[in-house]
Parts: structure tokens; C-alpha cells; sequence
């Protein structure tokens, strides 16, 4: 056993992972605890598909918040743990942030049940350590993964409730139309972010219009990176009428996104007229 | 790619392999062309494999043969090769060695590029560890642990989320 290459073991700690296509986790939590060597290669493989509906796990997340992050729920007087900084930064290895039937509130809500010993059913609690949260995941592990449609749902719902955050990188992350969609409604509701890189998300035709409907009525944003998206003729048109409308943005970067010539001529028409 | 080589072998075709000690083999030619790098050492005069001997090689290549007629896994099909996680029976008998026998054989897979047969390995080593404590893992293995105290608890405390799953 000493003498296997990490490969190996990777792949032997691959198949403890996995059971009839369900993922189990228990197996892999013993190895980890073998020795220093091991623990190196698994907590990658335990942390790209955390659960999310566990109060240890929201438990070790807040123990990954920075000072900005924390000052979110000082207003809430809740006492966060206060251990010793983690050993890994956990969430930097996560790919895939399962948030279907609010996996994550639910943590949370079992979380503040098990901290302070009493029936926790404040929403406005609940949305703001979950907003912290994501923002750190955001800030650990971003830019190079998949955080996938159903993260990009918790983005636009983050980024509806009135917040700090100024600038969001959610580059190369599989959003998809669907929860691009959200975000670029989210955008109509949210006036604090002024730099958004969606970039490499496949987010198609039909986002990219709503897209320009956000940019109608949205006048905080001055950066929106959209490249690399399909967006498509269609909506190249709908974002250059936007641009007319909007007085607020300042750069945009719409390359590789299949406008076609005429189209590429009018945003460029639009952004002579309007950003100068 | 590789079925334009499997098909132009017959079945009497043969080619010589050497084990890093000496030991020669020979064996059919489609093995060969199934694991391109066994091709590699092909024509064994003075090419032999390096790092794998003889017993190991002649384990290897005895699974190699019982498997010669299944079909070929795509190298993109990895989560569904996983997701199995059944070993038939014969395979099961073929690794029910000795510890130290199966590790050779994996890191001969590994060495070989011999896919099913890693997988095959990783999966036996990986059900030997199933539902036993770090403890018995180690243990198990003749593994020395190397944490300190305050360091495994650390690791079980951020960690403990797992443990329910």
C-alpha cells in the first residue's frame, strides 16, 4: 500500500465514494483520518460534492469566513464558532453545490437549531448566512469551476436581497439559460453590483434578451463581461436598443457570441453614441 | 483507432514479451493490441518491460487473456465504470491473492495502462476499506499514522459532516 501512486489511491478513494451511483461519504471520512498523505488526496475528492443539509458542514463554512463575510451577521448577534482557522480551505474545492430543495438553508436552519437551542423559522436570518455564505464560496472557488443552474439560482436570489457585493465573477460555470435567466432578472432588483463577469456560460438567445431587459432598467452595473455565450443575433439586437436606454454601463465585452457582422456594427454604432 | 488494429490481428498471431527479470511470455497479439503499450516491448529479444516481473506479469496477462473478448470501454466513460461497482466472480477469485500481490498487480495496471484491470484493483482495495474505522484502516494496511492528536481532531471536527453519509 505504501508504494501506490497517488493515481492509484485516487482511485481507489474514487470508488469508496460511490455505491450504485449513490455517494457515500462515511468511508472516505475513515481514510482521511489515516494519515497526513491520504488526508491530502481525499479532502478534494470529500469537498467537490459537499451535503449540503448538515449543521457540521455549515459549521466548518463559517469557520471559512473572512472579517467582510462575518460583518454580514453582526446586525443578528448570533455567536459564530470560533475555533481555530481550518486546515484546508474546504470550499475551495468545491465543483458542485447541489442547491436543490434548499439543501442549504435547511443546514443552516439545523445549524442555528443545534447553536442555540430553540425554533428557528426567521427567514431573514437563515437568507443572510446564506448569503455569507455563497459569498464566500464564491470568493474561495470561483471562476474555474461548475457551479452548475441550480447555483446560479442562489446567486440571483443573493443578489436580490439588498447587498454589498460590488463585483461577482461567475466565469466558466455551466450556469445555462435557465439560471442565467434569474440572474439577469435579479439585475433589474439588485443596485449595488457594478462588475459582473458571466463569461463561457452558455447562456443562449433567450437569456441574452432578458439580459437587455435588465440592462434597461438596471443603473448600477458599469462592467458586464457576456462573452462567449450564444447569444445569437436575435439578442444581439435586444442589448443593442438596450444600449441606448442604459446610461450607467461602461464597458461591456460581448465577443464570440455568434451576432453576426451587422449586428457586432450596431453594438459597436451604440457604444460610439452612448459610452462616449 | 483501435478497432482498425484489433480486427488485422489473428487469432494465431503471437508476440514475445519479457518480464524485467528475464522471463519471457508469449502471448496472443490481439492482448497486445487492445493495450497499446504492451505493443511498446514488443519482439522481445532485448526489449523487456521494466518494473514489473514475472509473477506479476504473468498474473497481468493471464486476466488479459480471460478478458480478451470484452468489449472496449470508452476512455470518456469513467462515472459509469465507477458507478458499477459489482465484480464478477472470476475477477473477485483472480484477486483474492495476497496483499502485496495485489498492489503489484495495480501498479503494473497503472504502469501498463491496463484501465479495467486498475479499475478491477482500486475497486477490491477500495471494498477492503469499507465500513471500518481509520483504526482498522490502518491497521489493515500496515499504515503508520502520522497525525498529530490535536491535528486528527481538528481534521474530524471540520470534517464530521461526512461522517453521517
Amino acid at each position: 500500500m505504501k508504494t501506490l501512486p497517488n493515481e492509484c489511491l485516487l482511485g481507489i478513494f474514487n470508488n469508496l465514494q460511490t455505491c450504485n451511483g449513490n455517494l457515500f461519504y462515511r468511508s472516505l471520512f475513515s481514510c482521511l483520518l489515516v494519515n497526513r498523505k491520504w488526508c491530502r488526496i481525499i479532502i478534494p475528492i470529500l469537498w467537490s460534492k459537499p451535503t449540503l443539509r448538515n449543521k457540521m458542514f455549515i459549521r466548518t463554512c463559517l469557520l471559512l469566513l473572512n472579517v467582510e463575510e462575518q460583518a454580514l451577521l453582526i446586525p443578528f448577534n448570533i455567536t459564530l464558532p470560533n475555533n481555530s482557522t481550518p486546515l484546508f480551505k474546504y470550499t475551495s474545492y468545491i465543483s458542485h453545490l447541489n442547491c436543490r430543495s434548499n439543501d442549504l438553508g435547511l443546514g443552516i436552519k439545523y445549524w442555528l437549531e443545534n447553536e442555540f437551542h430553540f425554533n428557528f423559522e426567521a427567514f431573514p436570518l437563515i437568507s443572510i448566512i446564506k448569503y455569507s455564505l455563497i459569498k464566500m464560496f464564491l470568493r474561495t472557488n470561483i471562476g474555474y469551476n461548475q457551479l452548475g443552474s441550480e447555483c446560479g439560482k442562489i446567486i440571483a436570489e443573493t443578489l436580490c436581497i439588498n447587498t454589498t457585493l460590488t463585483s461577482l465573477n461567475i466565469e466558466r460555470n455551466q450556469l445555462g439559460s435557465e439560471s442565467g435567466k434569474v440572474i439577469a432578472e435579479a439585475l433589474c432588483k439588485n443596485n449595488t453590483l457594478t462588475s459582473l463577469n458571466i463569461g463561457f456560460n452558455k447562456l443562449g438567445s433567450e437569456c441574452g434578451k432578458t439580459f437587455a431587459e435588465a440592462l434597461c432598467i438596471n443603473t448600477t452595473l458599469t462592467h458586464l463581461n457576456i462573452e462567449f455565450n450564444l447569444l445569437g443575433s436575435e439578442s444581439g439586437k435586444a442589448i443593442t436598443e438596450a444600449l441606448y436606454v442604459n446610461t450607467t454601463l461602461t464597458s461591456l465585452s460581448i465577443k464570440c457570441n455568434q451576432l453576426g457582422f451587422k449586428c457586432e456594427l450596431a453594438i459597436a454604432e451604440a457604444i460610439r453614441r452612448t459610452f462616449n | 483507432m483501435d478497432n482498425g488494429t484489433s480486427n488485422s490481428a489473428s487469432e494465431n498471431e503471437t508476440i514475445t514479451l519479457k518480464s524485467c527479470d528475464g522471463i519471457e511470455f508469449h502471448i496472443d497479439a490481439r492482448i497486445a493490441n487492445r493495450y497499446t503499450l504492451l505493443n511498446n516491448w514488443n519482439g522481445g529479444e532485448s526489449a523487456c518491460i521494466p518494473n514489473v516481473n514475472g509473477k506479476v506479469l504473468e498474473k497481468v496477462l493471464e486476466w488479459c487473456e480471460h478478458h480478451i473478448n470484452d468489449p472496449q470501454l470508452n476512455c470518456g466513460d469513467d462515472d459509469s465504470r465507477r458507478r458499477n461497482t459489482i465484480i464478477e466472480e472470476w475477477d473477485e477469485n483472480f484477486l483474492s491473492c495476497d496483499q502485496d500481490m495485489l498492489f503489484e498487480i495495480i501498479l503494473a495496471a497503472n504502469y501498463l495502462e491496463i484501465k479495467p484491470l486498475l479499475d478491477l484493483g482500486c475497486k477490491t482495495v477500495a471494498n477492503m476499506m469499507k465500513s471500518k474505522s481509520p483504526e482498522e484502516i490502518r491497521s489493515a494496511f500496515n499504515i503508520d499514522n502520522d497525525y498529530t492528536p490535536e491535528e486528527e481532531e481538528q481534521f474530524r471536527k471540520e470534517n464530521e459532516w461526512a461522517e453521517d453519509y
